[in-house]
């Protein structure tokens, strides 16, 4: 099974304490009277501003502080890859409709199924002069397989990698794998495979921050901020800036306070519904950065009473999707229907956007409709209802809005809930060991790569490792086979349609919506309205898409 | 001589405490939802060789005991092992002692703000009894003391940050004078929350003082009223002042926690919560043997500073 997905990369964050400690502080509603009060022409003074437009200085807030500087270690794409990839490249960017661009690879062949030869630029060097060779390349791509290490479950079907001419690497895979290449151009920053040697032990801690051939190095890095400088000698055109800050501001409160302050130009946004509040400081762009962070209800399908396709179809139908959007995260999503995943993540295959949608639109899309849900029921094996508990995650802001209109979305059908919190790493264990039961809530499931493989597979069949409805039949098991194997696009995306098809029929899944990654800048704005992609914030791009708000 | 084995006694005390909460830190830990591997993976899918290399690395499929005599054995070295996911592969001793000096400058910082106002404004309502200076200074350190301390951190900031724009909102700052100025509003607001127990503390002291035959019988004898303050109040008072500093202690580490984590400061209280949080056992345990012990010295240091205040306890410790 291929590993190309992360779940709940951002949520991940909130429950960090410094996050709670906001939740707690926004309770008692301070910051209501915060956003009201204008910032002060006092403020704009102050030393240790962060410079505006035309400044050589550009400052982002992490809101988290990064394990490691080692991307293999800490593979957070918002944190450790915004920061690294202007240190460290990757060999390929892609893109959010998988087009390749050149990096540190000229070019790449594909002689057969399980080969990848890279081509290496020639004249890169690192930071510490050294020129970029092909055993740095390889070296790191074995550094990111390594199987002690977070990378790896992204690149499972890296076999080898290993220097066959100057500049030249072939990459052997150990079974055929579509989407091979984009999990080396997502996952794999090259550094300087001598000094990662020579520091192994402590590569990606402040005595040993690895050595790139980016734009940037990094000149110091402390528990309060991370700072590159400019790395003179860059091959590539430098970026508009001599030096890039990230402090860590971990409260939620702290860093609305510090951009109102003008003291950093950009951050994070860590929950949906403070997007409002933060959108209303002068000067201050929020973006809704587009995401494949999936949300979605799910059934263990195996155990009764969700073992009955009409209670699935039941709870599929009282549903008010757009009401509890609105309720829990003040509407800040899209929304998904008639498929499991986003259209645009099966684009790709289908051929087109259009040829997507236009077969997504045929599938049943259980829209709210009281009356078909209580039909559904009548036809189940409950007629009268059932109890069951609804686990929620603690630190997921929206989940207990979720259960609680949930609990009465439930009552007309005779179903009762009782809500049940739980922590983040209590339910991921639970998920990832399939021990989940009953009625479930996913958040933030990301896919790296739009491709039907980069997710849709991970939630059917006996190798879905994402499969916590434990739904499998024989036909479901041999499309996911195909849709993961290296054949036609038409093959695959016929496989693709038997997936989605079964899984609208069956609902072992209801999928809700996706949410947006927002983002924040003040003094400056992205070149892009709609903000960031990943793709831009892996690539080291994202600096480029800066440009001043005046 | 039995003033000695008084204090060997309690540093014994110390030491048998200390072993227990390491035991109840490591136990409580384990205890606690979720798991260590779950948080090593993070929020991909783990892989056989994944688990299998983390479990090796970690001794995490190991028996709970074995687990713990596994971190006792390092301990016993100065060897907390390494930090798990705080900040991966860094050695927790190296991780403390490069946090706790921050935490360390702010505290400091804040009783020298406490001892330079708190104990002259206790002093200065104790002996002004009813007036309005003394209902004016228990209203402020009233007021003080009962509020959370990430409210007035997260005041603090705004007004005296963002409205006002006197001081930074975060960051540490470069030289004496940039740390000094970045840590003054932190310090302020910590100050504040024990400037307001030590106000009250000392106002309570002066005013039992205040009442004593000898303060009379000072006045009788005409000495000046600087020097029967100083002399003999604040003296007299110190004792239930200084026997105090160990609940400070505690509110100073409950409130440092929040206060470091609203003005972004990467000290102990942050490096706790985070630890915490990520289940980073090695650096929990480094953490929770660091804070025992300052909490095991200040106490002694507190014994031994009210021997030497009030020959009395002497004279107790010598008869018991």
């Amino acid at each position: 099974m291929h590993q190309r997905t992360t779940v709940h990369q951002r949520k991940e964050k909130a429950r960090h304490p410094g996050h709670r400690l906001g939740a707690v502080a926004s309770a008692s509603g301070l910051l209501a009277i915060l956003a009201l009060a204008p910032a002060t022409s006092a403020s704009a003074s102050a030393h240790g501003r962060a410079q505006g437009s035309g400044g050589s200085t550009f400052t982002w807030a992490l809101d988290d502080p990064q394990s490691s500087l080692d991307f293999a270690v800490d593979p957070e794409i918002q944190g450790t890859g915004m920061v690294m990839s202007l240190v460290t490249q990757p060999l390929e960017a892609l893109s959010s409709t998988n087009q390749y661009t050149p990096v540190l690879a000229t070019s790449v062949d594909l002689p057969n199924s399980t080969t990848l030869v890279y081509h290496i630029r020639s004249g890169v060097k690192f930071s510490d002069g050294a020129p970029l060779t092909a055993t740095d390349v390889a070296w790191s791509i074995m550094h990111a397989v390594q199987p002690s290490l977070a990378s790896a479950t992204q690149m499972p079907s890296i076999a080898s990698a290993t220097p066959t001419g100057p500049l030249a690497v072939t990459v052997k895979l150990k079974t055929p794998n579509p989407v091979a290449r984009a999990d080396i151009a997502m996952t794999v920053l090259v550094q300087n495979a001598a000094f990662a040697k020579a520091h192994a032990s402590a590569l990606g801690t402040a005595s040993a921050v690895p050595i790139g051939t980016g734009p940037f190095k990094v000149s110091s890095d402390t528990a309060s901020n991370i700072t590159l400088v400019r790395s003179s000698g860059y091959w590539g055109k430098y970026p508009p800036f001599n030096s890039v800050v990230f402090p860590v501001i971990t409260d939620d409160n702290s860093r609305e306070l510090a951009i109102r302050s003008g003291s950093i130009n950009g951050s994070e946004l860590v929950d949906l519904k403070d997007i409002d509040q933060w959108a209303s400081i002068p000067g201050v762009s929020v973006y809704k950065s587009p995401s494949n962070s999936l949300d979605l209800v799910g059934f263990d399908v195996a155990k009764p009473p969700f073992n009955d396709v009409h209670v699935r179809r039941a709870i599929a139908y009282a549903i008010q999707k757009q009401a509890l959007a609105h309720a829990a995260l003040d509407n800040n999503v899209s929304p998904v229907s008639g498929g499991l995943v986003p259209d645009y993540e099966v684009s790709d295959v289908a051929g087109s956007l259009a040829a997507a949608n236009k077969f997504i639109s045929t599938l049943p899309s259980y829209n709210y409709s009281p009356s078909a849900a209580e039909a559904q029921m009548k036809q189940s094996a409950y007629p009268h209802g059932f109890s069951t508990t609804v686990q929620y995650i603690d630190t997921v802001p929206w989940e207990l809005t979720f259960v609680l209109a949930l609990q009465q979305e439930l009552k007309p059908l005779g179903i009762t809930v009782t809500p049940k919190p739980v922590s983040f790493n209590a339910w991921f264990g639970d998920f990832f060991s399939h021990k989940l039961v009953g009625l479930n809530l996913l958040t933030l499931a990301n896919a790296l790569v739009n491709d039907p493989s980069g997710i849709l597979t991970y939630f059917v069949g006996p190798q879905g490792s994402y499969n916590f409805a434990q739904f499998q039949n024989p036909v479901v098991d041999n499309a996911s086979n195909v849709v993961n194997s290296d054949v036609s696009s038409a093959q695959r995306w016929a496989a693709t349609k038997v997936i989605l098809s079964q899984v609208a029929d069956q609902v072992p899944y209801i999928p809700l919506w996706t949410e947006p990654s927002p983002l924040v800048l003040k003094g400056y704005k992205f070149t892009s309205s709609s903000g960031l992609t990943l793709f831009q914030m892996t690539t080291g791009q994202w600096i480029y898409d800066l440009k001043p708000a005046s | 001589m039995r003033i000695t084995l008084f204090l060997l006694r309690r540093l014994a005390g110390g030491l048998a405490l200390l072993v227990v909460l390491s035991m109840l830190v490591f136990g409580l830990l384990y205890l606690s939802p979720g798991s260590t591997l779950q948080v090593l993976m993070g929020s991909r899918p783990p892989s056989p060789a994944l688990v299998r290399a983390l479990n090796a690395k970690y001794h995490l499929n190991e028996p709970v005991v074995l687990q713990y005599w596994h971190w006792l054995e390092g301990a016993v070295h100065f060897n907390f092992g390494v930090s798990i996911s705080v900040e991966t592969g860094e050695p927790v001793t190296t991780l403390i002692l490069d946090r706790v000096g921050l935490s360390a400058e702010l505290a400091l910082y804040a009783l020298i703000i406490v001892v330079l106002v708190g104990i002259p404004l206790g002093m200065l309502a104790g002996t002004r009894r009813g007036r309005a200076t003394d209902r004016g200074i228990s209203l402020v350190s009233t007021a003080a003391v009962s509020a959370p301390a990430y409210v007035t951190s997260i005041l603090g900031l705004y007004v005296f940050g963002v409205a006002l724009g006197w001081f930074p909102v975060y960051g540490l700052g470069t030289g004496f004078a940039g740390r000094l100025w970045h840590l003054t509003l932190p310090a302020l607001t910590l100050a504040a929350l024990l400037g307001a127990i030590v106000v009250r503390q000392t106002r309570a002291a002066v005013l039992d003082v205040v009442s004593q035959d000898y303060i009379t019988f000072a006045r009788l004898r005409g000495l000046r009223r600087g020097r029967i303050l100083l002399k003999y109040t604040l003296r007299n008072a110190a004792v239930p002042v200084l026997t105090s500093a160990g609940i400070l202690l505690i509110i100073a580490i409950t409130a440092g926690l929040f206060i470091e984590q609203v003005f972004s400061l990467p000290g102990a209280g942050t490096l706790l919560l985070t630890a915490v949080t990520d289940k980073d056992i090695p650096t929990v345990q480094g953490l929770a043997m660091a804070l025992g012990i300052l909490v095991v010295v200040v106490n002694l240091l507190v014994d031994v500073g009210v021997l030497i205040l009030d020959p009395r306890t002497r004279f107790s410790t010598k008869v018991r």
